[in-house]
């Protein structure tokens, strides 16, 4: 291949970064949870994020109501499970189905101790927030330092 | 032009510009019966403001954007903020006016209802 400046070596890196990155975003869309069913994965797919004070869990279920939705907390144990109902409309016939409606149920072991009494959930659009508050003991303590 | 010449064009001089972020094609289900199509999609986390539905030419296009708002620090991520995006192409006889659109818990449900023309109809046989 004939570079005719060295600009075009960079050009040339350019679009193989580019290449590189779409290839990266296909196996991040295979690992995710979407279709997981399907491909005989876990669903829902399921975020946790640590505020501190709080461990924040959130389940992108659509569709399922929030009577449908069973949590758990045992110990560190936490179980979201539930069931997807079928919703094909009656007297309707079914051109094409992708949605996958079963019953599901995780489990995760959380690291830290957790109020059970304080623990609360909430479902918007789809996605389910369980706000687990840590207790006392797992909260993050301030350490002030004293001068000698 | 050479060959190579097109393959690094791109980084300098191509007017199109890539939006951060992920696509994603939501999961559907279409239904029909002698009255409508219907079209159920699967999109968590989206806002009914942040939905848009347009319909052009036969044309059925479904965009939407979810914006997550998680806080404090990630241990785990499985799912993040994505745009959905799907189109498709309607048969004809649909009548576009009386199109319908709800929303609910992150599903939407489109009524595409069947023009009268495309409508099946029954013939009465009279006897002479």
């Amino acid at each position: 291949m004939m570079i005719r400046r060295l600009n075009d070596i960079d050009r040339i890196f350019g679009t193989m970064d580019f290449f590189k990155n779409q290839m990266n975003r296909l196996f991040d869309d295979f690992e995710s949870g979407r279709g997981a069913i399907a491909q005989g994965g876990v669903w829902p797919p399921t975020n946790f994020y640590d505020d501190g004070d709080h461990i924040l869990v959130y389940s992108e279920l659509p569709g399922v109501n929030e009577d449908d939705i069973n949590i758990k907390l045992h110990n560190n144990l936490l179980t979201i499970k539930g069931e997807r109902k079928e919703n094909a409309p009656e007297g309707y016939a079914i051109l094409r189905q992708e949605r996958n409606v079963a019953p599901f149920s995780r489990s995760f072991t959380l690291p830290v101790e957790i109020d059970p009494e304080k623990t609360s959930a909430s479902l918007k659009n789809g996605i389910l927030t369980v706000k687990l508050v840590k207790a006392q003991a797992a909260k993050p303590k301030k350490i002030v330092v004293q001068a000698a | 032009m050479s060959t190579e010449r097109e393959m690094t064009k791109p980084a300098q001089d191509s007017p199109e510009v890539f939006k951060p972020g992920k696509t994603t094609t939501p999961d559907v289900d279409i239904f029909v019966n002698d009255d409508e199509i219907l079209l159920v999609a699967d999109l968590p986390g989206v806002d009914k403001e942040d939905l848009a539905i347009n319909l052009e030419n036969n044309t059925l296009t479904i965009e939407g954007s979810f914006t997550a708002k998680f806080t404090g620090t990630c241990q785990r991520q499985e799912f993040d903020s994505t745009d959905y995006h799907r189109v498709f192409t309607l048969p004809k006889g649909i009548d576009v006016e009386k199109t319908t659109a709800e929303f609910q818990q992150g599903i939407l449900y489109l009524h595409l209802p069947k023009s009268a023309a495309v409508k099946p109809h029954q013939i009465q046989v009279k006897g002479v």
